[in-house]
């Protein structure tokens, strides 16, 4: 409001009110505390760490500002004071709340603007592999064996964390000689080699039955995946190929055999979900090894192999789909005696299925073992009808061998972004180098770096070397370069200045290693050439056309993956006797669900709500089993609707769910907290350093899981943060350690209800779902802050929060949608500007 | 850095490593192998430290009995045979993992002071800090003897999610050896890694001058950018020039390396066994294939000092294929039930059993006039004794070999007064002929090693 208008109207004010005086600490605050807070938050209980009687003194607010932060906080969100406690006067709090928060505004306008300092960052794995990419076209990830990045602020990405050892120096190395020489002269060709893995957690006798006839009972041999990929017997695995070449899927099946009179059993192998190949084994399968040559690129790819339809070609019977028109076999039925007389292959097709699967060598040969055996009851048949397993197929091992027919020559990409010119013009070399360094550096370069590395090149010439070798020797000392492994901002040489504007380039890099884990393009290079990418216009502008771009995709990956943990997927090892249904491709098929949910929000710029209760997400049959959706055929991921399921939003996803609990066991604990650092912005502080042990002895052998966290809420010492992390946790409890829906944890029917740290009460996780997202500020926060560490890759300092606040308020502003928290970001201080710090600078004298 | 000598014929084949054993040899793979590298006359004195994390079943772990015959315990029990070189030492305590006034995370911290016995900084990035840990110390001093100035191995790949333990950076939890304050030396997860930094990834039908080119080219690269970066050094302030440095340390460490590699007139070996692919999936066959390559690389002296971390401090693995399907580190916060206890008691033993093929293996290998343990010292232990309650003191540790004559194993040595571990490790680098004023919050040297 322009001032003229204030001016009136502050004298009326104060007429129509003649005791009122402008609200001070003293008058709003201090009363408000004694009458509120005193009476815990004292000198001799200090609860929560908090003693206020020391915080009274007219400076405080602004002297204890983290304390008073977090008071703000839990005043206005209702947490505090204590539910036990009368309810402090709704106007009273308001006009307090209201203070507090002026009184930061008034401190952070007048502050002197502080965008922090960014360590210069070293290129991490990640960021190293997508840089050499995008720099030479390369397809092959270099940096896949470099020692790992340690994360500090929960990215690893985070400049000061992102150290550098000898072993790294020499991966540094080794790949710049591997990275140049490939792109010059093509991948050097490499020995086959076979990887051998084994099915995870290998599967047992009666798996088919506990896993798909008994806990999907609409499933049945004319309703299942067709695929085989999501049947117990298909097997996952992430492969890494080091060449683009021909290479062989090699599968050996376990003993086993399907009924007799049945037709061939199908096998197929498929890379990244696209069958590669089909055969088919007639009768046992012990030892039938079978092979599928596929050509494939460098790099990871998904591979599988399993047992496409391989419920048909059954003997009748059985009511598969396409039943055999082979004739039952006579004679091997006179032993058994089990099944229906003459119908049942094998004499009641008892197979000796004790010992992981291991059939035998014949149906009849095993009715020994009768006691041991699974019987297959056809659907809808008569009583009493048994029949030989139909599932007793598996695989042992599976083998990648290869490359044989390595593509060795240089990539025509490759070739193009390195030879610009001629090279029979005279400085055609000294064109290419400046050229490329100019990329790799993502920045001009001057003519003593260019000297530099000419003399590399140059030391190749005098020694014979060929043009293509000088220019690859160059590239090496490229490749390890300061420049090139670190992202330094260099400060401007004037010592006057305190605190100032990235210029282009750095603003450049800083953009494209936020959303791309990579250098800038050429067209973000070309802007900041012309000086224009700092303009408002220009910069959102490229932002919004990155967030297009398909490179988005590392966004969440690298973002994604460490925000909401799924990362942790990877190495993650459910107990498998209890969750057999968990095995690589529900891990695959979880982290690809979320992937796929994150990256529609960005492409469709939904609101970041959807996070937390879209009704809608990314299935394959797999999953969508698991959510009990039963009209989703195939192994195909697809947008699918929610409604009518208990999911909603990421807290409904297998990822998150399974990221948040224990290998053998829920823990709402870890749920809990979950849900406060990651959505509501509100991490509770670590435990104490020596927490006390819960009395098991009182909480009984018996109790349920919320009886014994009732008696640690008990402990006033553990009840702080507990009664904040656990009701939230309670929310989730209905879906177990893999994510899979669950109406009672051992005998203990589940209740899901539980509440807000503001004490709003839900019930089950829509319930909670609804009420995070009404929270939807706090999650902007939430998320604007996750992101701006890994956007900065420093952690947000205190002097950050005026520019999250101002980020979160266009959050709110700009309808919630996902690319008003990525564009606040861009626009704000920290993100265009830098703090100087000279120490120890210019200490060495410049050679 | 990759050490290029010719390929290799059989008859130079490393003998006596029982590490050959189970694992099959595909000559094709075998690529150069430039090893025992005695440089000189002078004893080769080596250090080892495993680490086990999130403390120990310590009911099952401290034998009832000081001296020299003890009963052993279930999770000693697995060193019967190495009784005689192997000593406990109890009453030993790793003072700077508690609290002293900063909160939770103390599997960070036992992390970070186990060998540096200092304070970590309680910080999830900005500004790490603790303090140069015992194996950099002496590789500081003595790394230069070997092709590798030390070996860092971890059995737990820690693509990290998150902050590792109540606010403090993961480098903590994640290393154990320390380059620097605020350097970590993380350790190497993948077994191919390994093998190809022992062992070489070049190819092999390179011919010998092309590869001496490339050698040469490195050393010519090297030169180029520690120019280039002294450049830097002068425009930049902060903790940008901590990180410059730090850039500068490892070119320099680089390239002695090659000059060491260059200056050696060694034997070839092969490494008897084949480049491992990945990480195996079953823990045994992981942590079996790291020892391995540990030993490997103690017996061909391609470095004196090696560090293996079984686990991250407050690690998360289940350890399914023993029947442990517990997360370890939510199990080790048992309440002393004793069901808990039983199964944590089983993750503790299942370490020793793999450690203890370690030490099979280095008893095995004849080294100069006896075996590698018997010139070795091996540590094994945690910075945590009962994790359920984060105690740092007691802690439970093992030392294992004859240090070329330093030690007199064959006993269970209690300290009544609690030691600094920084003591047990100014003893041990002594006894390398490494001489340190002082390590951490060391006081002085452990009494009784040799004696009684």
């Amino acid at each position: 409001m322009p001032l003229r208008y204030l001016i009136p109207i502050l004298p009326l004010l104060a007429l129509l009110s003649p005791s009122a005086t402008t609200p001070s600490f003293q008058t709003t605050v201090q009363p408000f505390m004694a009458k509120n807070c005193f009476a815990c938050h004292n000198g001799q209980m200090s609860s929560g760490g908090l003693n206020m009687q020391t915080m009274v003194a007219d400076g405080s607010v602004l002297k204890n500002r983290d304390e008073w932060e977090k008071v703000l906080k839990r005043i206005s969100s209702g947490e505090m004071p204590p539910k036990s406690l009368p309810r402090p006067n709704e106007a009273e709090l308001k006009q307090v709340t209201g203070w507090l928060q002026a009184e930061f505004d008034r401190a952070d306008k007048n502050a002197k603007p502080d965008p922090g300092r960014v360590t210069a960052r070293r290129l991490n794995r990640a960021e190293y592999n997508y840089t050499v990419q995008d720099l030479l076209g390369i397809s092959f990830e270099p940096a896949a064996d470099f020692p790992q990045d340690d994360a500090g602020y929960g990215f690893d990405n985070n400049g000061d964390v992102l150290s550098l050892s000898t072993v790294q120096m020499e991966k540094y190395l080794s790949a710049a000689e591997t990275v140049a020489r490939t792109a010059v002269f093509g991948a050097q060709s490499a020995k086959p080699v076979t990887a051998r893995y084994q099915p995870f957690g290998r599967r047992r006798p009666g798996d088919f039955d506990n896993l798909f006839f008994n806990t999907h009972p609409w499933l049945s041999l004319t309703n299942y995946d067709e695929s085989g990929l999501m049947m117990p017997n298909a097997f996952h695995v992430t492969h890494r190929f080091p060449l683009t070449g021909d290479y062989v899927i090699r599968a050996t099946p376990d003993n086993g055999n399907r009924p007799g009179g049945s037709e061939p059993l199908e096998m197929a192998a498929f890379v990244d979900g696209v069958q590669v190949g089909l055969t088919s084994i007639d009768g046992q399968l012990e030892g039938k090894t079978q092979e599928f040559p596929v050509h494939v690129t460098a790099g990871e790819h998904w591979v599988a192999v399993g047992f496409p339809r391989q419920f048909e070609g059954l003997p009748p019977l059985y009511g598969g789909k396409n039943p055999s028109k082979r004739p039952i076999p006579a004679g091997r039925g006179g032993r058994g005696g089990r099944g229906i007389p003459g119908a049942a292959p094998g004499g009641g097709g008892v197979l000796g299925a004790n010992g992981r699967g291991r059939g035998g060598a014949g149906a009849a040969n095993n009715n020994d073992d009768a006691a041991n055996t699974t019987f297959f009851t056809p659907p809808g048949a008569p009583p009493g009808t048994v029949l030989a397993r139909v599932d007793n197929m598996g695989l042992q091992s599976m083998e990648i061998g290869g490359p044989r027919n390595a593509d060795t020559k240089p990539s025509p990409e490759s070739l193009k972004k390195i030879f610009i010119c001629d090279r029979t013009t005279p400085g055609c070399d000294r064109r290419i180098v400046s050229h490329l360094a100019r990329l790799a550096y993502r920045r001009p370069v001057t003519p003593t770096e260019i000297d530099r590395l000419m003399a590399q090149a140059n030391r190749a010439k005098l020694r014979g070397d060929s043009f293509e070798e000088q220019i690859a020797v160059a590239m090496e000392a490229m490749l390890v370069s300061p420049s090139f492994l670190f992202r330094v901002e260099k400060d401007p040489p004037a010592k006057s200045v305190e605190v100032y504007r990235l210029n282009d380039y750095d603003l450049a890099s800083r953009l494209s290693y936020f959303l791309w884990s990579s250098m800038p393009d050429t067209e973000l290079m070309h802007a900041a050439d012309l000086g224009t990418l700092h303009r408002p216009e220009v910069l959102n502008a490229q932002v919004r056309r990155m967030l297009k771009d398909e490179k988005i995709a590392r966004l969440v990956d690298n973002f994604g993956g460490q925000w909401l943990q799924f990362r942790a997927l990877e190495s993650h090892v459910p107990d498998f006797y209890k969750f057999p249904l968990w095995d690589n491709y529900l891990r695959m098929s979880a982290v690809k669900e979320t992937e796929l949910f994150f990256g529609s929000i960005i492409h469709e710029d939904r609101p970041i709500t959807d996070f937390l209760n879209a009704d809608y997400t990314f299935a394959n049959q797999y999953l969508a089993e698991f959510y009990g959706l039963r009209d989703v055929k195939g192994p195909e991921f697809r947008k699918v609707s929610l409604e009518g399921t208990p999911r909603r939003g990421l807290m409904g996803q297998v990822s998150v769910l399974t990221a948040s609990s224990y290998g053998n066991r829920t823990s709402v604990v870890l749920r809990g907290k979950w849900i406060l650092e990651n959505i509501l912005n509100a991490p509770p502080p670590p435990p104490p350093a020596n927490v006390p042990d819960l009395d098991q002895a009182k909480v009984g052998e018996d109790a349920t899981l919320r009886q014994r966290m009732e008696v640690h809420r008990a402990n006033a010492v553990c009840a702080s943060c507990h009664s904040k992390m656990d009701p939230l946790g309670f929310g989730l409890d209905n879906f177990d350690a893999i994510g899979s829906w669950r109406d009672k944890d051992g005998k203990s029917p589940i209740d899901a209800s539980g509440a807000l740290p503001g004490g709003r009460v839900f019930r089950g996780p829509v319930e909670l779902a609804t009420m995070l997202s009404s929270q939807r500020d706090a999650f902007a926060q939430c998320l604007t802050e996750k992101m701006m560490t890994f956007a900065l890759g420093r952690g947000v300092e205190p002097s950050d929060r005026l520019a999250v606040r101002k980020i979160t308020a266009g959050v709110a502003a700009g309808q919630y949608k996902f690319s008003s928290v990525v564009l606040g970001i861009v626009n704000s201080t920290p993100f265009q500007m830098r703090r100087a710090d000279r120490t120890g600078a210019q200490t060495v004298a410049h050679r | 850095m990759i050490v290029t000598k010719k390929h290799l014929s059989r008859r130079t084949l490393l003998r006596g490593l029982g590490v050959c054993a189970g694992l099959p040899m595909l000559d094709a793979m075998i690529p150069a192998f430039a090893a025992p590298a005695r440089l000189g006359p002078e004893k080769a004195v080596r250090a080892v430290f495993v680490y086990a994390p999130n403390g120990m079943t310590m009911r099952d772990w401290t034998p009832a009995t000081a001296g020299a015959d003890y009963e052993m315990t279930p999770i000693l029990n697995v060193f019967e045979p190495f009784r005689r070189d192997m000593l406990v030492l109890s009453g030993l305590m790793d003072h700077n993992g508690n609290a002293l006034g900063d909160g939770g995370g103390d599997h960070a911290r036992a992390g970070g002071s186990f060998m540096t016995g200092v304070h970590p900084k309680h910080t999830a990035g900005k500004d790490i800090h603790v303090g140069i840990s015992a194996d950099q110390v002496a590789a500081d001093a003595i790394g230069n003897k070997t092709r590798l100035r030390s070996l860092e191995l971890g059995c737990e790949d820690s693509r990290t999610v998150g902050n590792c333990d109540s606010g403090y950076s993961c480098a903590y939890s994640n290393s154990l050896s320390w380059r620097g304050p605020s350097t970590p030396n993380p350790p190497e997860t993948n077994p191919r890694a390994v093998f190809e930094r022992l062992f070489g990834s070049d190819d092999i039908t390179l011919a010998p001058e092309v590869r001496a080119k490339r050698l040469a080219d490195r050393r010519s690269i090297l030169d180029g950018v520690q120019e280039q970066v002294h450049s830097l050094l002068g425009t930049v302030g902060g903790a940008d020039r901590r990180k410059m440095d730090e850039y500068l340390t490892a070119v320099r460490e680089v390239e002695m390396r090659i000059q060491t590699a260059e200056k050696s007139n060694v034997a070839e070996v092969q490494p008897g066994f084949e480049r491992p692919e990945g990480i195996p999936f079953e823990y045994g066959a992981y942590a079996k294939i790291m020892f391995d390559l540990a030993a490997m690389a103690l017996q061909s002296d391609a470095t004196r000092i090696v560090t293996i971390v079984l686990g991250r401090e407050g690690s998360l693995r289940t350890y399914n294929e023993i029947g442990v399907p517990d997360g370890h580190h939510p199990l080790s916060h048992h309440g002393n039930r004793s069901d808990w206890l039983d199964r944590l008691s089983k993750i503790n033993q299942f370490h020793t059993q793999l450690f203890s093929g370690f030490v099979a293996n280095l008893k095995a290998a004849p080294d100069g006039d006896g075996t590698v343990l018997d010139h070795s010292m091996v540590l094994y232990g945690s910075g945590l004794s009962d994790s359920n309650r984060h105690l740092h003191e007691n802690l439970p540790i093992l030392l294992f070999g004859r240090g070329d004559g330093s030690l007199k194993p064959g006993r269970h040595i209690v300290y009544d007064k609690p030691t600094p571990m920084t003591n047990l490790y100014l003893t041990m680098l002594d006894r390398m002929d490494v001489k340190a004023e002082s390590i951490g919050d060391s006081t002085g040297k452990v009494e009784h090693l040799t004696d009684l």
